[in-house]
């Protein structure tokens, strides 16, 4: 996984720093929830685990990845979780802007 | 004790005036905690930043089937509570201390001015970017390893970070007992003091007390990619 920091950590000011440690807090957050998830084994951990593994496998495309050729079913399948629990936990993912649904 | 004054002697503010210096001294509390002492819980109200002068500080959370899950282990010089910088929120995780830990503590407001500060704010944004990366490689790398590499991982990391040069190899230099590298890698200590013996015999390391010394480097990297 890789961040793209906003323009203000590129800027000076002390509003750009304020705004900038709040993006870092909330990463630190979100990625301190997932390590919680993976751990205790829940439908989003499960997911997030898998897609890791999915993507480890993929080649960049465009500086993206993508899994255009697995099917939500199979990434179900592997993560055992229901499609209900998958759809959470992508649009989760996405909300966090580490996935993108097409 | 006679050493620790307040907030204003940490490392994050080592750039600064000593005037400036003064100035947080006068903004932040302090306080001495005693071991498996809890310093806020989830759930509970986050109105306060907290920094640590000395000792250990767990950070955890407990899943609904009430195993303890630990999201790292803090020591000195490190900031947490930082979600304290939202509005209106709550904590997401328990902390707790390891053992006796001295801690400065200053409200969201006199954090925002100490941020004003471009040098202080400078260092606090280098502090969370270097927790990012490392939270983001422990996603990965509980995502993708088994206990043994997890837990050499982990060695690695804390070897960059706390490591120091003995005739042993690179030691790290903070007591770890095998429960508190269980609560890192979230595994149990049997399973820990397994694998430490494993790494042992194998050449990887070698302990004196709770001091783990990395005695081949490579050996303990092949752990990871062994899996």
């Amino acid at each position: 996984m890789t961040f793209e920091y906003p323009r203000a950590c590129l800027t000076q000011t002390p509003s750009d720093h304020l705004e900038f440690t709040r993006y870092l807090v909330k990463n630190i957050e979100i990625m301190r929830k997932l390590i919680y998830e993976i751990e205790a084994g829940t439908p989003l951990g499960r997911v997030t685990a898998v897609i890791i593994h999915l993507l480890a496998c993929k080649k960049t495309y465009w500086n993206q990845l993508s899994l255009n050729n697995v099917s939500p079913a199979e990434i179900a399948f592997l993560a055992e979780v229901s499609e209900c629990q998958l759809a959470e936990s992508l649009d989760y993912l996405e909300q966090c802007g580490f996935v993108l649904k097409k | 004790m006679s050493k620790v004054r307040c907030m204003k002697d940490l490392a994050i503010f080592s750039a600064l005036e000593l005037t400036e210096r003064e100035q947080i001294g006068k903004l932040a509390g302090k306080r001495v905690y005693p071991k498996n002492q809890y310093i806020f819980r989830e759930g509970e109200p986050a109105d306060t930043i907290y920094l640590i002068k000395y000792g250990r500080v767990r950070l955890f959370k407990v899943s609904p089937e009430g195993k303890e899950i630990t999201l790292d282990i803090l020591r000195e010089d490190d900031l947490f509570g930082e979600n304290t910088f939202f509005e209106e929120t709550l904590h997401t995780m328990n902390a707790q201390t390891l053992e006796e830990t001295f801690i400065c503590s200053c409200s969201k407001e006199h954090f925002g001015v100490l941020l004003h500060n471009p040098q202080v704010s400078l260092k606090i944004i280098q502090l969370l970017g270097k927790k990012l990366n490392d939270y983001t490689d422990q996603v990965t790398s509980i995502a993708f390893r088994d206990v043994k590499g997890r837990i050499a991982s982990t060695l690695l990391r804390l070897a960059d970070e706390y490591g120091i040069v003995t005739p042993r190899g690179i030691t790290i230099d903070i007591n770890l007992t095998h429960r508190d590298l269980g609560h890192l890698v979230n595994a149990s200590r049997v399973m820990v003091t397994k694998i430490m013996g494993d790494l042992k015999q194998e050449g990887a390391i070698t302990t004196q007390g709770n001091r783990i010394s990395l005695i081949n480097r490579e050996k303990l990297a092949n752990s990871l990619e062994a899996v």
